[in-house]
């Protein structure tokens, strides 16, 4: 399995949490607290060399969407999509890469349309159908088990979910 | 947003310009194949193949057009790799000469660019899983009594079956088991297999095939379909 230490993961979590003294311990580690976009192009760094993203396409989109919460731990889920240069019709690789409280790699799951909306405790609600190589079922909420490591599909209304 | 005039404008070429014909009939004796092998695919995909291949293609006047026509083998793209590496079932749908293509030569040439496209795009189309499979070749039924320290999976491991299959042929088995008991079994192996199809839509398509990349993927395939097809002028339309 490939693992890597992503150090940080950046400016968006002050986004999230207005403040950095507000964050969980496990968000910090031997080189102190993020700094803002340094973090982040230290993540893109650490996602090339996983090789969960590839030089030879174009990084179009990377985001911290949420925090998974398995077993008392936060896992980030983070949405990247990239384009393959020079084709015609330009061809997406779009991912849901989740790491764990270490920031190790812990899966990367492709999608074509539904993206990542919102985690629930260890759910990911998506937008749209999700199609995961392996499963009969499709889905619009991905669950995860077992540290993370094991996913399952489930559909849920979303709308019961919306603030309306 | 609306589609871009200067690509309806290349794609409106293709009406009367019988070049853009070049590569039917390696769509139908592709087709035509996976028809035959895969007999549970009933929706005739030639004229939503051909659609595809003018959209990534960008026609005869585009350097594409005569290496990598339908735009797999890219630099970066992640398609050739799945076929490369027989995963996400590819090797279900590949015949051996595909396969022995994909390996070992480059697919920057029409012909095989389109086949291995067409494998990619079937690939994507399948929905598949692991599941016990049980030897055709062997279908005797095989019986085993447990000793101290077995489980079903290690009895699985040492018998070449599955703990599927011992479930299955044993329910009793589901629980504990118990040195002396006697477990009936098949050999089988867990292999991926198709269940089922996704439906050749342009959606489908546009989704599986593109990968999200451009927004406007399934309005184009509609568009050639819709506004270009019907009004071609040729006479050996696939």
């Amino acid at each position: 399995m490939k693992t890597f230490n992503v150090i940080i993961l950046g400016i968006v979590f002050f986004a999230q949490t207005g403040c950095a003294n507000e964050l969980p311990k496990s968000y910090f580690t031997q080189i102190g607290m993020p700094e803002t976009l340094q973090d982040r192009s230290r993540l893109v760094k650490l996602l090339y060399e996983a090789e969960i993203l590839n030089k030879d396409r174009s990084l179009v989109h990377l985001s911290h969407t949420c925090n998974l919460a398995i077993n008392n731990h936060e896992y980030p889920v983070i949405n990247t999509r990239e384009l393959v240069k020079g084709a015609m019709t330009p061809r997406g690789v779009n991912q849901i890469v989740v790491l764990n409280y270490g920031y190790q790699l812990v899966k990367t799951i492709e999608y074509s349309t539904a993206l990542p909306l919102f985690c629930e405790g260890n759910k990911i609600y998506l937008h749209g159908d999700l199609i995961v190589d392996g499963f009969s079922e499709t889905g619009n909420v991905l669950v995860f088990e077992d540290d993370g490591y094991q996913i399952r599909l489930l559909n849920e209304d979303l709308n019961k979910k919306l603030p309306l | 947003m609306p589609i871009d005039k200067r690509w309806i404008d290349t794609m409106e070429r293709g009406i009367k310009d019988s070049t853009w014909n070049s590569y039917d009939n390696i769509i139908k004796s592709e087709v035509g194949a996976y028809e035959k092998k895969f007999p549970a695919l009933k929706t005739k995909v030639n004229w939503l193949l051909k659609a595809l291949l003018w959209s990534e293609s960008g026609g005869p006047s585009n350097s594409a057009w005569k290496t990598r026509t339908m735009q797999i083998g890219n630099i970066g793209d992640a398609g050739y790799g799945v076929l490369k590496s027989k995963s996400e079932g590819s090797d279900l749908i590949m015949n051996d000469t595909l396969k022995k293509a994909v390996a070992s030569d480059s697919i920057h040439t029409p012909d095989l660019n389109i086949k291995t496209a067409i494998a990619y795009l079937y690939t994507r189309m399948a929905r598949s899983n692991i599941q016990s499979v049980m030897d055709i070749k062997d279908v005797k039924i095989y019986e085993y009594t447990v000793v101290t320290g077995d489980n079903l999976d290690k009895i699985s491991k040492n018998m070449a079956t599955t703990t599927f299959e011992l479930k299955r042929l044993n329910p009793a088995a589901s629980g504990f088991i118990q040195p002396g008991q006697k477990l009936k079994y098949h050999k089988a192996k867990m292999k991926r297999v198709i269940t089922g199809w996704l439906e050749f839509n342009t959606q489908n398509m546009s989704d599986r095939y593109n990968g999200g990349g451009d927004k406007l993927y399934t309005e184009k395939l509609k568009y050639i379909l819709d506004k270009i097809f019907p009004v071609l002028v040729r006479t050996n339309n696939p």
